[in-house]
Order: C-alpha cells, then sequence, then structure tokens
C-alpha cells in the first residue's frame, strides 16, 4: 500500500476524506487488496473491544489489546504534524486517554500495524485530534470511560473539516431544530428510500460547534 | 410483368435479406457490415434481456428493492458520502414474525447509532451525550403501485436498465432514474442481482454531480441475526434522554388519516402527493409539531408547522446539509420549514407558496 493510499484510508476512517474526487477515491480504495486487510482489521479491533463481533473473546481479550496498546510507542506525538505546543504534556496523560477512548485506540492499533516513528507518515494522524484529546483529561480519566467516551468521540469529529455534515447554519438551536425535523422526515420516507438508509444522515452528522 | 428473382436464382455473390418487408440484395462486400448490424441486433437483444429478466422492467425493480431493503436479513458495512463528508457505518437488519429490527452503527468518527424497530427509532449520539427516542412509523410498501409500469412515475422519471458493477462481491444491475425536470435528484442504483438489495446508490444533483452515495464493502445475507448483534453498544447511562413518547402522551403521534392541517402549499412539483400527515413532539420543540409529507415515489419533501416563542431564533432562508436542503420562513408566529432531499430551489419554491386556509 502506499503512502497516498495510506493517507486516503487514514482520511477515510476519520470521516476526513474531502475531495472533488471522492468517487474514484473510494473506488480505488475497494480495489486495494491491502486496504481492505487493513480496513477488516481497524473494525476487528474495534468490535473486539466493544464485545460485539467476538463476543466469546471476553474481558481478557479486551484488556491484552488494551494493555499491547497502552506499549505502544505514541508515534503520533513524534510526528511533524503533531502541535508543538502540546507535545510536553501529550506524553504523560495519553497512556490515560488511550485506556479512555476506544475509538481512538482503535485507530493507533491500525496504526500500530504501519509505519515506524520517523518515517514519513505525516498525514496517518491529523493534528487536531491529538490537541483535543490533550486537553480534557479529566473526562477521560473517569472510570465510567471504558465505554466509547462521548467527549473523545467528538474529538473524533474532523475538526480540521472545511465541509462538515451539518447544517449550513449559524445558530445551534436551528440546527437543533431541523436535526429533529430531519429524523421524522427519515421515519415518513417510502420504501425505495428505507435502502439508502436515511438515518446514515443522523449517523454522520457532524456536531463540532453546534452543541 | 417479371416476376421476383428467386433467391436460387441470384448470384452466389448475394445475399438475400427481408428488411422491413421487402426483399434485399446484399452484394457479399456488405457482409462486413451485417455482421456489425447482427451484432448491434444482439446487443440490443442483451440489453432487452436483462430488462426482461426475472420478467422485471425498471419499476418493478424499484418495488423490488424497496421491498428487499424491509424483508431481509443483512449484515453490511458500507461508505457513506454526502458532500465531502465521508464515513463508514454498519447496517444489521432483520426480519422476522416479530418484524423489522434495525441497528445503524458509525464505524469511524462520533459512535453514534440509530435502532429502529417497530415501536420507536433510538437515537444514541454519543458527541451530545444525548438519546433521543421517536416512534417509529409502520413500514409498508406504499408505492407498489406508483412503480407498476403503466403508473405515472415515468412522466417524471426517464428509467434504463444497465449491466452493474461487482460490488461487495456481488453482481449487480444499475437502474438508471434520470429525472424530466430540474426540481429533482437523479438516481443511480446498483441493485444486487439475486436478492434486489440496493448495494451502491448514488444521488444525482443537478448540474450532474455526485450529492450523496452510498457503496457497500462487504455484505452477508445470514438465515438469522441475534438479538445481541442489535443491542447498542453504548447503555447511554448518564446521557439527557429526549423521550417523545414520555413527554406529552396526551398528543396523539399516530398520524392522522387525511390531512387536517390549516396548511397547504399551493405549489409542489408534479407527481407529489401527500403522504402522511401527522402531529408529533419533536426534539427541540416545544409544542406538537405539524408534519405534511409529500413524495412522488422517490424524492421527498415534509413540511413542518410549529409556533415559535419570541426567544426562539427562527430560520429565515436556505440552509443545507449535504443532500438535504431546507427553507424556512415566518408566517405570524409560527416556523414553517420545508425539508427534503430534493433541490434547494425546490424546498424554498415549496415554501413560499405555503398559505393558511
Amino acid at each position: 500500500m502506499n503512502d497516498k493510499l495510506k493517507e486516503e484510508m487514514s482520511a477515510l476512517v476519520d470521516g476526513e476524506l474531502e475531495t472533488q474526487s471522492a468517487s474514484e477515491t473510494i473506488d480505488v480504495l475497494l480495489a486495494s487488496d491491502t486496504l481492505k486487510v487493513h480496513w477488516s482489521r481497524y473494525h476487528m479491533v474495534r468490535d473486539v473491544l466493544r464485545h460485539k463481533a467476538y463476543p466469546d473473546a471476553g474481558t481478557e481479550v479486551c484488556e491484552r489489546v488494551r494493555s499491547s496498546l497502552a506499549d505502544e510507542p505514541l508515534h503520533f506525538a513524534d510526528r511533524p504534524r503533531a502541535s508543538h505546543r502540546w507535545r510536553g504534556v501529550l506524553k504523560p496523560i495519553s497512556g490515560i486517554a488511550l485506556a479512555a477512548s476506544v475509538a481512538t485506540v482503535a485507530v493507533l492499533a491500525v496504526r500500530g500495524t504501519g509505519p515506524l516513528p520517523g518515517e514519513n507518515d505525516t498525514a496517518a494522524v491529523p493534528a487536531p485530534r491529538v490537541a483535543t484529546v490533550a486537553r480534557s483529561p479529566g473526562t477521560q480519566a473517569s472510570p465510567a470511560a471504558a465505554t466509547p467516551g462521548p467527549r473523545l468521540a467528538s474529538a473524533e469529529a474532523p475538526a480540521g473539516s472545511l465541509r462538515r455534515l451539518q447544517w449550513t447554519t449559524s445558530e445551534p438551536a436551528v440546527a437543533t431544530r431541523l436535526n429533529g425535523y430531519l429524523v421524522n422526515h427519515s421515519e415518513y420516507l417510502g420504501g425505495a428510500m428505507k435502502g439508502m438508509h436515511p438515518y446514515a444522515r443522523i449517523v454522520g452528522y457532524d456536531s463540532t460547534g453546534q452543541r | 410483368m417479371t416476376p421476383p428473382a428467386s433467391a436460387e436464382s441470384l448470384p452466389r455473390a448475394h445475399l438475400t435479406a427481408l428488411i422491413g418487408g421487402r426483399r434485399v440484395r446484399v452484394c457479399a462486400a456488405s457482409k462486413a457490415w451485417l455482421s456489425v448490424l447482427s451484432g448491434l441486433l444482439c446487443a440490443m437483444y442483451g440489453h432487452a434481456a436483462l430488462a426482461g429478466e426475472y420478467g422485471e422492467g425498471p419499476q418493478q425493480r424499484l418495488d423490488r428493492m424497496a421491498k428487499a431493503a424491509q424483508t431481509l436479513n443483512y449484515d453490511g458495512t458500507f461508505i457513506y458520502r454526502n458532500g465531502a463528508t465521508i464515513q463508514s457505518m454498519r447496517i444489521i437488519h432483520r426480519f422476522n414474525n416479530d418484524g423489522e429490527r434495525e441497528r445503524l452503527v458509525a464505524m469511524s468518527g462520533a459512535a453514534r447509532e440509530v435502532l429502529r424497530d417497530r415501536e420507536r427509532v433510538t437515537c444514541i449520539l454519543p458527541d451530545s451525550q444525548s438519546v433521543v427516542v421517536a416512534k417509529s412509523r409502520p413500514r409498508t410498501f406504499p408505492h407498489s403501485t406508483l412503480f407498476e409500469s403503466d403508473g405515472e412515475f415515468g412522466r417524471y422519471y426517464a428509467l434504463s436498465v444497465h449491466k452493474g458493477e461487482r460490488i461487495a462481491g456481488r453482481h449487480t444491475e444499475l437502474v438508471a432514474v434520470e429525472p424530466k425536470d430540474s426540481f429533482r435528484y437523479g438516481y443511480r442504483l446498483w441493485m444486487d442481482r439475486d436478492t434486489g438489495l440496493l448495494l451502491k446508490s448514488e444521488l444525482i444533483g443537478e448540474r450532474g454531480e455526485i450529492v450523496e452515495q452510498l457503496v457497500y464493502t462487504n455484505i452477508e445475507l445470514p438465515a438469522e441475526i441475534s438479538d445481541e448483534l442489535l443491542e447498542p453498544a453504548i447503555s447511554g447511562a448518564g446521557y439527557t434522554w429526549y423521550n417523545d413518547d414520555e413527554r406529552d402522551p396526551t398528543v396523539a403521534s399516530e398520524p392522522v388519516a387525511g390531512t387536517q392541517s390549516t396548511w397547504h402549499p399551493q405549489w409542489l412539483p408534479d407527481g407529489f402527493e401527500m403522504r402522511d400527515y401527522a402531529r408529533n413532539p419533536i426534539l427541540a420543540s416545544r409544542d406538537p409539531v405539524e408534519h405534511l409529507m409529500f413524495s412522488d415515489g422517490l424524492a421527498s419533501v415534509s413540511i413542518f408547522i410549529e409556533r415559535l416563542d419570541t426567544a426562539s431564533e427562527p430560520l429565515r432562508g436556505p440552509s443545507s446539509m449535504g443532500a438535504v436542503n431546507a427553507f424556512g420562513s415566518m408566517v405570524e408566529e409560527f416556523q414553517v420549514t420545508v425539508v427534503g432531499e430534493v433541490p434547494a430551489a425546490t424546498v424554498e419554491r415549496v415554501a413560499r407558496s405555503i398559505t393558511r386556509r
């Protein structure tokens, strides 16, 4: 898998793939056997951590995955695109943040199979997420954070996106009202549209900046 | 009168063909052209055969697709693109004697889930630490008549069937749905050749751009799906719950037959008919909201009317979210909003035509 594909896959799993030729990109990604391996691995790790795809795996396996990830060097901290001003605080809190964040851990698990620190893979981890994770250590350290943490889930949103999947309005209250309408609209859609999964618009909605 | 020459009397270097009921002599030099012609005829026949496979035309295929989405068990992962945002999601859908149950999960970004059964729709939104519960609507096949070959659907869309690509390891057929006016999107729908299940879809905007896309990366059709797979990964404990049923139990959330609304649009694109009317409690709305739903079978617009207090910020003008457009206006103290997966000009024109009886 070449660097461009890696970069695109990284953006894809992070929901950050912004390109005018996105259709072509998807076709390329789907045609890549290597990508499919990484793709499967990403989802497998995620499902294992969520006790879903492999319920028999139990806590032991999950803990092993978590602890092995906790031992992983923080590749992203040394990457050129990580914000310099966060480097100092990143390492001390990152272990807590990783244990708390299933989503982030899953992403790192894929990254852990990738290039070693120092390799030219600057686009693999977007800087905004690193910065945001570092900002909220208190929340992530709570015991309840063994499940995907809401704050961290929010941190996964593409902070750098120029055109997010959200309503074009400057008023959060208006966006909230429109989302309420959208849920109802989706429920009333006809048979043919059901196959297009209209609730994907709710699941994919980017609430960043519209709380 | 010279009798027509029999085939036997023709020189060997010539062939005889019947075109339009007339016998035509074709010289040997034209044999190559005949080959090309026969090839074209075969291709045309092949296309016709494709359209006629399973005894279905494109409209019946749409109907089959709609039914497959609701009556099959499937568990798949797809890439969803709306505007510039791309996300990976997993859909698990079960249909048995208890009806439909499905679970849609974000595989990247915020770990949102939408769970749906015959009673309610539950949206778990970890990024806003909230759970939204709404009453679900029975899923029927309201468009089966619309998709019949002699129905009116063909007046608004040009339909064609093509050989589709291989998607998620399965062979597909492509139904292209091209609007005959600028008030609706076009659709390109890749359906599983065996089951009719939609495996890839594209909504096409006015300039031919893809405004929304969905493509499966893998899909399984298990005979049975366990309850566990349909349970949410997040309990929602500690989240804020917005339960429409509990907020105002006195409000009838069942749709009322026919429209009892005093509001109605003076203009709709041809072919749009009212499909539903209800007064529902809706998230973030203080009072029950009137909801009028119109559709041509594929495209839909919803009209929402709610009384807004002076402290609430209204939507005046357009807003959009990828393929979905909205247009809001204030009529007296009522916020009137049109929402739909149709071009922006359509929701605006509908919104501007709404009056109160």
